[in-house]
C-alpha cells in the first residue's frame, strides 16, 4: 500500500472494500460522518453515522433530500435574551467538521446551487459557516435510479469537478477522484488503506461512466426546448390553470427538491422546560429565531402586509415556480438550471406536476394530466 | 458557544427520527419525525409507506411544527377562588376526581368529550371512564356527529374497509362520485387517488355546494341544492351512465366528506344516494362502494374505541347483551348502558365535564355557546398538550404529552390502525395521556390492571375488534369493521331543516356555511408558523367575517371584492364584505366555517337561509 499523503490533487486512487469501514473510522475521529444509512421504515435516508457498518454504499438515492444537512428545515439563526426590559441578540453558527460520504452527485450539485444562493448578493454567514466545514465525498451512479434524469441538466452521473472526492464502484474497489485540498485531506485521512488506480481501473472507470449513460430509463426532461418557449413567451397562460387542480400545493416539489431554499423566520420561545432558556443570565424571555423551509406553492408565501397577493391564485404559482426553474433569465442569473434531475418532485408530488410532467406541458403546449 | 446550548445541527441528527403518523386527517400517511433531543424540527417522507407512498401534503411536511412551536400546557394546575395555580400531578389528579366525584353524588351531569387528535389508546379509556366510574352516556367527539352521518345511510356493514386498501381501490376504481366540501383541502391523500383514478381514465362525478378543484377535472359536476341537499339532482344517475331505471354500467366508488355542518342533512343525503345508487352490502343493489371520510386523524378510532353517545367500546349497540357481559368481564364493573347527549347538547346540559385534547369552540357550529357553556361549567377537567379557550376555563388543567411525543396508535379513514412512537419527551411536567387516564380511573374508583400502554392494549383487545390483531389476540369475533354492528342510526328529524325549502319565497340569495369543519380553526394548524398564516391572514384581512359570492352577483348588485354587503334573513341580519370566487354558484353565499360565528345570527342555527342581500 501506498500512503495516500503522496496523493495529487488530481490523482486517481483506489480502496479496496474490505478497507471502506477502517477509512470511515479514521473519518470519524476528525469530523462528523454523514452517509446513507438504512431508515426505521427499512429505507435509505442520509443520517449522522455512529458505526461503519452503517454506511450503506450500494444504495438508492435517498427520497428525504440531504440539503437537510446543509439547509436545516428548522436552523436556529440567533438567540434572543431579554433581561430587565433590555434585548441582547447572539448569532447561532454551526461550523462543526463535517463529511458528507456517498453523497449522489445530483445532489452535489444541487449543494453547489445552495451555496451559490447564500454567497450572492447578500451573504448568508450561517449557512456558508457550515457549508464551508463540509467534505463533500460523492459516490458516482454506475446505475442510474429509476426516476433520475441528471443527464438533461448536468446533474450526474458523473462528475468533472465539484466534489471534493469522487468514487466509483468498480466491484472489489473504490476508484477515488480528488477534486480539492478538502478532498485530499480526506484520502490522507485512509493513509495506509488507498493505493493508485492502475491504468486498467482507470479505464474501466470510464467505460462505467460511458455504460451509465447509456442506461437511463425512460425518464427524460428536455429543458433546451421548454426554456426557448418561455423565454420567447410562447406559453399560454390556459396551460397554467388548465393545470392548477392537478396541483394540490402540498409544496413537496419544492421541500424535496435540492436547489430550492426558500424560507420563512420566526422567533421561537424558548419555555425554560426546554432546557435552552434560563441558565447563567437568567433572562426573563429567551427566543430562537429560526429559519424555516417554505414553498413558493403556498398560498401566504407571497401574502403582503397590506394583504395584497401577488400570487393569490394557484395558476399564478405554479408559473412562477416553473419560469424560476426553466427560464433562460434565470439560467443565466443562477449559472445553472434550476434542477439537477435526482426525479425526488415525481416520488413527492401530491399531484401530478412534477418537473417532466411539466417540463413535457410547456414543449407540447398542453397539458394532459401529468404522471400517472 | 451559544450554539451549544440551543442545539446545532451536530445534536441533532442523533438518531433517524422517530417513526411517525401525520396527526392531521384521517389519510394516514406515514412520515419520519426529526428532532434535535428538545423539538421537533423537522417532517420527512417515507417512501416504502403503504398509504403515502413517499408523498406528504403542506400539513404533513409541517407535522412537527405543532409541538415545537405552539402554546403548551406545561404543569398541572387548579383553580381556587378564580385564580389558577400550578400544582403537583398527585394534587391536581385528586382534585379532579374530588369535583367529579362531588358532583356524581349530588346527581348532577357529567360528561367527556373526546378529540379526533387523540391516540386509540386515550379514546378508549376516556370512554371507560365515562361509561365505567363517570355512569355517564354524555361522551362524544365533537366531530363524531359529522362522521356518523356520513355512516347513517349506509347498509348496516359500515365503511368496507377494504382491508385496509381503500385508497387503491379507488385508485382503480373505473367511476368515482364525490361528495365533498373541498376534498384536495381536506383530504389531500384522497384527493391524489382520485386524481390517479381520473388519470387512468375513470369517470369523475363531483356532488357538491361549490365548485372545487377535482370538480374541474371531473366529467361533471352537479351542484346540490344548498336548502334541500338532500333531494339528490335528478341527473345523478344519467352523469353516472345510467338514468330511466336502469343503474350506472361501472358501480361507482363513493367517497363521502361532510360538506355541510348540518348532520342531519350530511345523513339524509347520504342515505338517499345509498338508496338510490345501492350498496356493496349483503342486502345487494348496483355494487356501489362507499368510503366515509373522518376529519381529524383519528375520528374513526375515537368513536370505535367507543367515544360516542349511542355506542359501546368497538361500534357495538347500547343493548347488546354479549357486548354488555364482556366489558363488565373485562372492566370489573358494570357499563353505563344509556345514550346520552351529542356534542352540542351534552355542552348545554352537564355540569361537569372532562375534555380530552378538545377545544370545542374551535370544532363545534355554535363556538359561542360553546364558550359559555364552558365557563358556566362546575368542574371543567382538561387534558390537553396545547393551551386554548377550554384549558382558560378548566378548574383543572391537566397537561399531556402531544402526539409527537408519545406512544400510541391511530385509526386512519381506512381502518389502518398504525403505530408511533415518541419522537422527543413532552415538556414540562406533562405526561403521556394514556397514563393521565389511567390515573383518573384508578382515582374514582375503577378496578385497575397494570398501568403499561401494553396492558391498556390487551384490555382494548378484548372488546375492540380491530385490536385483536395487534396484540395477538385469537379472541372471538367478527372481523367486520367495528361501526358495522351499529346499526342504522335513527331517521333524522329533518323538518326545521327541510321547512326553508321549496314554497319560501323570502330572500333573493341562499346564504350556506362551508363544510363542517375548517382546517384554519384547528389548534394543531394554529400552532404551526407555516401552516397558520392564510387562516391567520384571511382573518387579519376580514376581522368581522366574509362570504364568498359569484362574480355575477357582484355585477348585478353593482359591488367588488372586499366591499360590503347587508344579509337580512328571518333570523338576523350582519354587515360583511365579500370575496369574489366562481367556485359559489350564482343566487349562493358561501361562509367559510372558520367565519360561522360572525354569521351566526343571520344563520341562526342552521346550514343554509334564505337572505336578502343589500349593497351597503
Amino acid at each position: 500500500m501506498i500512503a495516500a499523503t503522496r496523493a495529487e490533487p488530481d490523482g486517481r486512487w483506489v480502496l479496496p472494500k474490505e478497507n471502506a469501514g477502517a477509512w470511515v473510522e479514521r473519518l470519524l475521529e476528525g469530523a462528523q460522518v454523514i452517509a446513507p444509512v438504512a431508515g426505521p421504515e427499512g429505507e435509505e435516508v442520509y443520517d449522522v453515522v455512529r458505526t461503519p457498518h452503517q454506511v450503506l454504499w450500494d444504495f438508492v438515492n435517498p427520497l428525504d433530500p440531504p440539503k437537510r444537512f446543509v439547509l436545516p428545515q428548522t436552523e436556529p439563526l440567533a438567540r434572543i435574551e431579554k433581561t430587565d426590559g433590555r434585548f441582547r441578540v447572539e448569532p447561532i453558527h454551526d461550523e462543526a467538521p463535517r463529511v458528507f460520504l456517498n453523497l449522489r452527485n445530483c445532489d452535489l450539485q444541487g449543494f453547489h446551487f445552495l451555496r451559490r444562493m447564500h454567497a450572492a448578493d447578500l451573504p448568508d454567514p450561517s449557512f456558508l459557516r457550515r457549508f464551508d466545514s463540509l467534505t463533500l465525498v460523492s459516490l458516482a451512479c454506475t446505475r442510474p435510479c429509476p426516476w433520475g434524469f441528471c443527464i438533461c441538466c448536468e446533474g450526474g452521473p458523473f462528475l468533472r469537478e465539484g466534489y471534493d472526492l469522487q468514487l466509483t464502484d468498480l466491484g472489489g474497489v473504490f476508484l477515488a477522484e480528488v477534486g480539492s485540498a478538502k478532498g485530499r485531506k480526506a484520502l490522507e485521512a485512509g493513509q495506509g488503506l488507498f493505493r493508485p488506480a492502475t491504468e486498467a481501473e482507470q479505464v474501466r472507470r470510464l467505460e462505467l461512466e460511458q455504460q451509465a449513460l447509456r442506461s437511463f430509463g425512460p425518464e427524460t426532461c428536455h429543458f433546451g426546448s421548454a426554456m426557448r418557449r418561455i423565454s420567447t413567451r410562447r406559453v399560454a397562460d390556459e396551460l397554467w390553470e388548465a393545470m392548477g387542480p392537478w396541483c394540490l400545493e402540498c409544496g413537496g416539489c419544492n421541500l424535496a427538491c435540492p436547489t430550492c431554499y426558500c424560507f420563512s423566520v420566526k422567533d421561537r420561545s424558548e419555555e425554560p422546560w426546554r432546557g435552552n432558556a434560563g441558565g447563567e443570565g437568567s433572562a426573563e424571555q429567551v427566543w430562537t429565531r429560526c429559519r424555516i423551509w417554505d414553498s413558493c406553492q403556498y398560498q401566504a408565501f407571497t401574502l403582503e402586509a397590506s394583504g395584497h397577493n401577488p400570487r393569490e391564485a394557484k395558476r399564478e404559482r405554479i408559473k412562477r415556480r416553473f419560469y424560476h426553474k426553466v427560464s433562460a433569465q434565470y439560467y443565466r442569473k443562477d449559472q445553472a438550471l434550476g434542477c439537477v434531475g435526482c426525479g425526488r418532485c415525481i416520488l413527492v408530488c401530491m399531484g401530478t406536476t412534477d418537473m417532466p410532467s411539466v417540463v413535457a406541458a410547456i414543449r407540447k403546449g398542453r397539458w394532459e394530466g401529468g404522471r400517472l | 458557544m451559544v450554539s451549544e446550548r440551543v442545539g446545532t445541527l451536530s445534536e441533532s441528527r442523533g438518531g433517524t427520527g422517530a417513526r411517525g403518523v401525520c396527526p392531521f386527517c384521517s389519510c394516514g400517511c406515514g412520515l419520519r419525525l426529526l428532532h434535535d433531543g428538545l423539538h421537533t424540527v423537522g417532517s420527512a417522507p417515507v417512501l416504502k409507506h403503504p398509504v403515502s407512498q413517499g408523498r406528504l401534503c403542506a400539513r404533513g411536511w409541517a407535522s412537527h411544527e405543532p409541538p415545537a412551536w405552539g402554546g403548551r400546557l406545561l404543569a398541572p394546575e387548579i383553580r381556587e377562588g378564580g385564580e389558577r395555580r400550578r400544582a403537583g400531578w398527585d394534587e391536581a389528579l385528586e382534585r379532579a376526581a374530588r369535583e367529579l366525584r362531588a358532583l356524581l353524588e349530588v346527581g348532577k351531569a357529567v360528561g367527556v368529550l373526546v378529540s379526533g387528535r387523540c391516540t386509540n389508546e386515550e379514546a378508549y379509556l376516556a370512554a371507560k371512564l365515562a361509561r365505567g366510574p363517570l355512569r355517564t352516556g354524555h361522551l362524544d367527539d365533537p366531530l363524531g356527529a359529522s362522521y356518523r352521518a356520513l355512516l347513517a345511510g349506509l347498509c348496516p356493514e359500515g365503511p368496507p374497509g377494504e382491508g385496509g386498501r381503500a385508497l387503491e381501490a379507488v385508485e382503480h376504481s373505473r367511476q368515482i362520485l364525490l361528495l365533498e366540501g373541498d376534498l384536495s383541502v381536506t383530504h389531500p391523500r384522497a384527493a391524489l387517488a382520485v386524481l390517479r383514478a381520473v388519470r387512468r381514465g375513470a369517470r369523475l362525478v363531483t356532488l357538491g355546494l361549490a365548485r372545487t378543484p377535482l370538480s374541474q377535472v371531473a366529467a361533471v359536476h352537479l351542484s346540490l341544492d344548498p336548502l334541500r341537499p338532500f333531494a339528490l339532482p335528478p341527473d345523478l344517475l344519467g352523469a353516472l351512465g345510467g338514468g330511466n331505471g336502469r343503474p350506472p354500467e361501472a358501480p361507482p366508488t363513493v367517497l363521502l366528506a361532510p360538506f355541510t355542518s348540518d348532520p342531519r342533512i350530511v345523513a339524509a343525503t347520504v342515505r338517499a344516494l345509498a338508496e338510490v345508487l345501492g350498496s356493496s352490502g349483503p342486502d345487494g343493489g348496483t355494487g356501489a362502494r362507499f368510503l366515509p371520510l373522518p376529519f381529524r386523524a383519528n375520528t374513526r378510532g375515537v368513536l370505535e374505541g367507543g367515544v360516542a353517545p349511542d355506542r359501546l367500546p368497538g361500534g357495538l349497540a347500547l343493548d347488546d347483551p354479549q357486548a354488555l357481559a364482556r366489558l363488565r368481564q373485562v372492566w370489573g364493573m358494570d357499563p353505563w348502558p344509556r345514550p346520552g347527549l351529542d356534542a352540542a347538547a351534552l355542552l348545554e346540559q352537564v355540569r361537569g365535564l372532562v375534555v380530552v385534547g378538545e377545544d370545542p369552540p374551535r370544532s363545534l357550529p355554535a363556538p359561542a355557546k360553546a364558550r359559555e357553556a364552558l365557563k358556566g361549567l362546575e368542574s371543567l377537567v382538561v387534558l390537553d398538550a396545547y393551551a386554548s379557550a377550554t384549558s382558560d376555563a378548566a378548574t383543572v388543567v391537566l397537561p399531556v404529552a402531544a402526539l409527537q411525543e408519545t406512544e400510541g396508535t391511530l385509526t386512519s379513514l381506512e381502518g389502518r390502525i398504525q403505530g408511533f412512537g415518541p419522537a422527543v419527551p413532552p415538556p414540562g411536567r406533562a405526561r403521556p395521556g394514556w397514563e393521565v387516564l389511567f390515573r383518573l380511573l384508578e382515582l374514582l374508583g375503577a378496578p385497575s390492571g397494570r398501568a403499561a400502554l401494553g396492558a391498556v392494549r390487551a384490555e382494548m383487545a378484548e372488546v375492540v375488534p380491530g385490536f385483536r390483531s395487534l396484540v395477538g389476540s385469537s379472541a372471538e369475533g367478527e372481523d367486520m369493521p367495528a361501526v358495522a354492528r351499529a346499526g342504522r342510526t335513527p331517521e333524522p328529524d329533518l323538518r326545521r331543516a327541510g321547512a326553508q325549502g321549496g314554497g319560501d319565497a323570502f330572500g333573493s340569495h341562499v346564504l350556506v356555511l362551508a363544510g363542517a369543519f375548517d382546517w384554519d380553526d384547528d389548534l394543531m394548524v394554529d400552532a404551526s408558523p407555516t401552516l397558520r398564516r392564510d387562516g391567520a391572514s384571511r382573518r387579519k384581512l376580514f376581522p368581522q367575517g366574509s362570504v364568498t359570492m359569484n362574480p355575477a352577483d357582484a355585477r348585478a348588485l353593482g359591488i367588488r371584492s372586499g366591499w360590503s354587503v347587508r344579509l337580512r334573513s328571518r333570523q338576523g341580519e350582519a354587515v360583511v364584505p365579500v370575496s369574489l370566487g366562481t367556485s359559489v354558484e350564482p343566487g349562493v353565499l358561501l361562509v367559510p366555517f372558520a367565519f360561522r360565528e360572525a354569521l351566526s345570527g343571520v344563520l341562526g342555527g342552521e346550514a343554509a337561509q334564505r337572505v336578502e342581500v343589500e349593497r351597503t
